[in-house]
């Protein structure tokens, strides 16, 4: 083993110590140093509060303690992410971390649903009770799923909701324990030769050399693009949301164990519960609506006192060509946006680190295959989150301002539009081997939207409506059942709590 | 009234699909035919007398509720822990690849990983010696019972017969007469088949499983796209010999010329498959149908298309197509939206098998394999991603539907001695005694649980006094 490569982490912040903490875990003292570069003066973004269920396997390899973790980063669980006001004013759906009921005979169970929905909505219960996450959050209720596969208390996975400062603070805890240099200071210059980077300077003078790089600077993008100039893919036209006014607020009524995403004239509003305060936010986009107008929006609709003076951020929906590009690598915004609809962020900065683990250039010998193989795959994972983003727009029938009236019309990605139309006709949701989002996903939104198959497989179709009704009252029932055995959200978070 | 599905050849294929039919579809609502091509083709391919059949197939017999040692016995085949490979490589050693795992990971990093890193310390590493499958079959071991991964070698003829068997258990039918002529209208739909008594058929859907000479499809969707640039063998032939002795537990492929030839023991013979670039033989053509459903006509097996019977991809592919169908099932000769979805999911399917074969080819020594000019391989892009990746750090880009995982591929290039630069740089992070000790106790309960078997030829007369 040769001398240990120099790694160099410019930002902190979410993914700047997320990064860190990862790469202090594997390889801190052994392969590699870590430095982190990060400067007070500069605010961290902080929008990611709500996550994906893969945070809980980024938190296990770390060895992170679930209820340790609860208690200080102000976390609450999360089963899904309630939708209101997208296909219609007055609509609400969830879009749940689990399973609608479970195949039948190898047919997916929506299909016996819509089939079922054919013989006339009377008593049937709805596609939402065939999923026990959605009953548990409707109730506000949680428990973390079983193992048993064949118990419906294992078809359903969890999140958090928290405070990513204090999350980011958490894990540079961790990484400064593991080694972890922290230097306070501002990167003023850039040092590369031959399309590689040789050190950053800091304001102060002080040089900071390396082998390799990771650009955690948000959306400046010292590195990535300040330096290497690496071309931005907008995709501006498909999301154009542009802007959003951020604020807490204390919180009012029930902990509930989802986040919830409020379609509004010109974007829409989320509301992150935690368990000291509540986060909103306004996510706008500024060909549609101003941002003062867009200001007055989120502020005429909080539940709860408004804790601070709203913050506006300004953001460009696209992704960087290539995030690997010689020794630099970005991660985070600086690698690209996708607004937080669906809680992304955090889970592609999750992905992002899984493979640079994998394919770590130890030694400092940087294969032209290991940033290849990185920008494809990553590359890959932000389209295909694209995709399920802008399908939250275009299936829609509101068209009641110019935002929803130009959404519902615009040319979608290729990609896309086979992909609803397979599902519209026939009921179809492909699986793909990489992207988060499973079928089950698109399921919800699809149905939450109103987007109905005109048709299902025809083995379904050929049973008696009334067999369906069967299968659907069935899973409804157990999922009913399931969930009132479950304690409340606040509950389950007061035992955690009491338990330290 | 019960619509007819049709399957164009009472072959191996045109069974296989006539089973897997007729046991998901509900007998009141239709009713499957299978007619006689009028040919004596299996439909796969027609490359031997013995198909290999890959340990994936096994939930497909259970769902019939075939026993696999009642199809070997009823059959008359044998088992297949691996394929022993020689003169593939480079350095002229010996190659086996197995059909089971083949060591085990630790703490999250992959087997072959821990291998690369021994080897940086100049430990010599044959992933084989910690392959069950691999192992036994190197000592002649086998137990029917023994939980131990391997492949079915079964003659075509006895092994579609008990298909067909199957399939008319669960009410599949045999049509009285030959196919003698289809009525395909203006828009591709096949109106009607009509038979050589006169008599005709009026289907919902056809599966043309007529192999390469895909007597429907070839009309309905004529455009095929050729493989042949990166898979020059287009000759095949067959031979059986006598063998003495008792037969080894897995097949034995050899580099030859300008191509390979395959040994399948099989009952009491050895079975001889030789497939080259031209030379003697009968010809065929690697490549695949675009659309293999189109109108109302469903290509399947060699009349969906056909890769040199390398690896056992055939029956493999076959099976998900058939799956794929299940989950498409149409409600009216026009399937559009259907057929696209199949198409997409056969061509990734098809493809990913092709690949496998072509990386292999171009692994070791170049036999069989396309070079330039220049004498470099000629790779499609799919295929050098993934070479170039694993030459670099032993990983492997993979993508949607492709039959093979990443442990298959890992296992294939490193069998062929492509060897990577470099490894998973976790395993640095690992001091190297635990490695050597993961690595021994590993190889200690294969030989453990290989000493425990009996000899193949004993698990054999078991099973022929049974």
């Amino acid at each position: 083993m040769g001398a240990r490569m120099q790694v160099v982490v410019v930002g902190g912040g979410t993914a700047g110590w997320m990064t860190a903490a990862t790469l202090a875990m594997s390889f801190a003292g052994r392969l590699a140093d870590v430095t982190l570069v990060e400067s007070e003066e500069i605010g961290t973004v902080g929008v990611g509060e709500a996550t994906v269920p893969h945070i809980r396997f980024f938190n296990q390899r770390l060895g992170i303690d679930e209820a340790d973790f609860i208690r200080r980063t102000n976390a609450t669980f999360k089963l899904g992410i309630e939708f209101r006001d997208w296909g219609r004013i007055g609509d609400s759906y969830i879009h749940p971390f689990g399973d609608f009921g479970h195949d039948i005979d190898g047919l997916p169970f929506h299909q016996y649903w819509a089939h079922a929905s054919r013989g006339g909505a009377d008593g049937l219960p709805t596609l939402e009770d065939c999923s026990l996450p959605i009953v548990a959050a409707r109730d506000n209720r949680f428990t973390p799923p079983l193992e048993n596969p064949r118990s419906i208390g294992s078809t359903y996975s969890y999140a958090y909701q928290f405070d990513a400062t204090l999350y980011a603070a958490y894990l540079r805890d961790y990484a400064e324990t593991r080694g972890v240099v922290r230097i306070e200071g501002r990167v003023d210059a850039v040092e590369q030769s031959a399309g590689s980077i040789d050190a950053v300077r800091l304001a102060d003078g002080r040089r900071i050399a390396g082998d390799l790089f990771i650009d955690c600077s948000g959306f400046r993008a010292l590195l990535i693009d300040g330096a290497l100039k690496v071309k931005y893919e907008d995709w501006s036209h498909w999301l154009p949301c542009d802007a959003a006014w951020a604020v807490p607020t204390a919180n009012a009524g029930a902990l509930t164990p989802y986040t919830r995403a409020t379609a509004r004239e010109a974007g829409w509003q989320w509301r992150i519960p935690l368990q000291h305060r509540t986060g909103n936010g306004h996510v706008f986009s500024t060909r549609f609506t101003d941002p003062e107008t867009a200001r007055a929006v989120l502020m005429d609709n909080l539940e709860g006192e408004a804790l601070a003076e709203p913050r506006m951020l300004r953001f460009r929906t696209g992704r960087r060509d290539r995030q690997w590009v010689g020794n630099c690598v970005a991660i985070g915004l600086s690698a690209g946006f996708l607004e937080p609809l669906e809680s992304t962020s955090i889970h592609l900065i999750q992905l992002a680190i899984g493979k640079l683990i994998e394919l770590f250039p130890s030694g400092g010998v940087f294969d032209p295959a290991d940033a290849a193989e990185f920008n494809r795959a990553m590359a890959l994972e932000y389209d295909r989150v694209r995709d399920f983003l802008v399908l939250h727009y275009c299936a829609t029938e509101r068209d009641d301002t110019p935002f929803w009236r130009y959404m519902r019309t615009m040319t979608l990605p290729s990609s896309l539009t086979e992909k609803i139309a397979e599902f519209r006709e026939r009921g179809i949701v492909a699986s793909y081997r990489e992207g988060m989002f499973l079928p089950a996903s698109w399921l919800a939104v699809y149905y939450g939207q109103r987007v109905m198959p005109d048709r299902v497989n025809q083995l379904i179709a050929d049973i008696p409506s009334a067999t369906s009704r069967a299968h659907v009252a069935r899973v409804a029932a157990a999922c009913a059942s399931a969930a009132k055995a479950m304690p409340l959200h606040e509950d389950y978070i007061a035992r955690i709590k009491a338990a330290a | 009234m019960s619509q007819i599905v049709a399957i164009l050849g009472a072959n191996l294929c045109g069974w296989m699909a006539a089973a897997a039919l007729a046991r998901r579809l509900p007998s009141d609502a239709y009713r499957v035919v299978v007619i006689d091509d009028g040919t004596s083709g299996d439909g796969l391919g027609d490359f031997a007398p013995v198909i290999a059949v890959p340990p994936a197939l096994g939930g497909f017999y259970a769902d019939l509720g075939i026993e696999p040692s009642a199809l070997v016995r009823a059959t008359g085949g044998g088992h297949a822990l691996g394929v022993a490979f020689g003169g593939w490589r480079k350095d002229g050693a010996a190659a086996f690849l197995s059909y089971g795992e083949t060591g085990a990971p630790l703490q999250g990093i992959a087997f072959h990983q821990l291998a690369g890193r021994l080897r940086k310390d100049g430990i010599h590493v044959r992933l084989a010696d910690y392959a069950l499958s691999a192992v036994a079959a190197q000592s002649g071991r086998f137990a029917l019972e023994a939980p131990i991964a391997h492949a079915l070698h079964l003659p075509i003829e006895r092994y579609a017969a008990v298909m067909r068997a199957a399939a008319m258990n669960f009410g599949a039918s045999c049509a009285n007469a030959p196919f003698a002529h289809a009525q395909i209208d203006a828009s591709g739909i096949v109106e009607t088949l009509e038979l050589t008594d006169s008599t005709s058929i009026a289907p919902l859907l056809v599966l043309d499983c007529s192999g390469s000479s895909a007597r429907i499809a070839s009309r309905t969707a004529p455009a095929f796209e050729d493989w042949s640039a990166w898979l020059p063998c287009d000759r095949t032939h067959t031979q059986t010999v006598s063998a003495a002795g008792a037969p080894p537990p897995y097949t034995q492929v050899d580099a030859q010329g300008s191509g390979w030839t395959a040994t399948w023991p099989l009952g009491g013979a050895d079975v001889r498959l030789t497939c080259t670039a031209g030379g003697e033989g009968t010809p065929f053509r690697a490549g695949r149908r675009i659309e293999a459903w189109r109108g109302n006509c469903i290509a399947l097996g060699a009349a969906a298309g056909l890769i040199e019977p390398l690896h056992p991809t055939a029956l493999t592919v076959l099976l998900r197509s058939l799956a794929q169908l299940i989950q498409l099932w149409p409600a009216d000769r026009r399937a559009p939206i259907e057929a696209k979805a199949f198409n997409r999911f056969t061509a990734n399917a098809m493809t990913g098998a092709r690949d496998f074969v072509i990386a292999h080819k171009a692994a070791g020594h170049g036999v069989g394999a396309s070079v330039d000019e220049s004498g470099n391989t000629v790779l499609p892009d799919s295929v050098e991603a993934k070479r170039t990746l694993f030459a670099a750090r032993g990983r492997l880009p993979m993508f949607d539907d492709e039959p093979f995982e990443e442990e298959d591929w890992a296992a294939m290039f490193d069998a062929m001695g492509l060897v990577p630069r470099r490894y998973d740089a976790r395993a640095d992070t690992l001091p190297l005694a635990t490695i050597e000790q993961h690595f021994a106790n590993h190889r200690a309960r294969i030989i453990a649980q290989v000493r425990a078997l009996p000899p193949y030829a004993h698990a054999m007369a078991e099973l022929a006094a049974a």
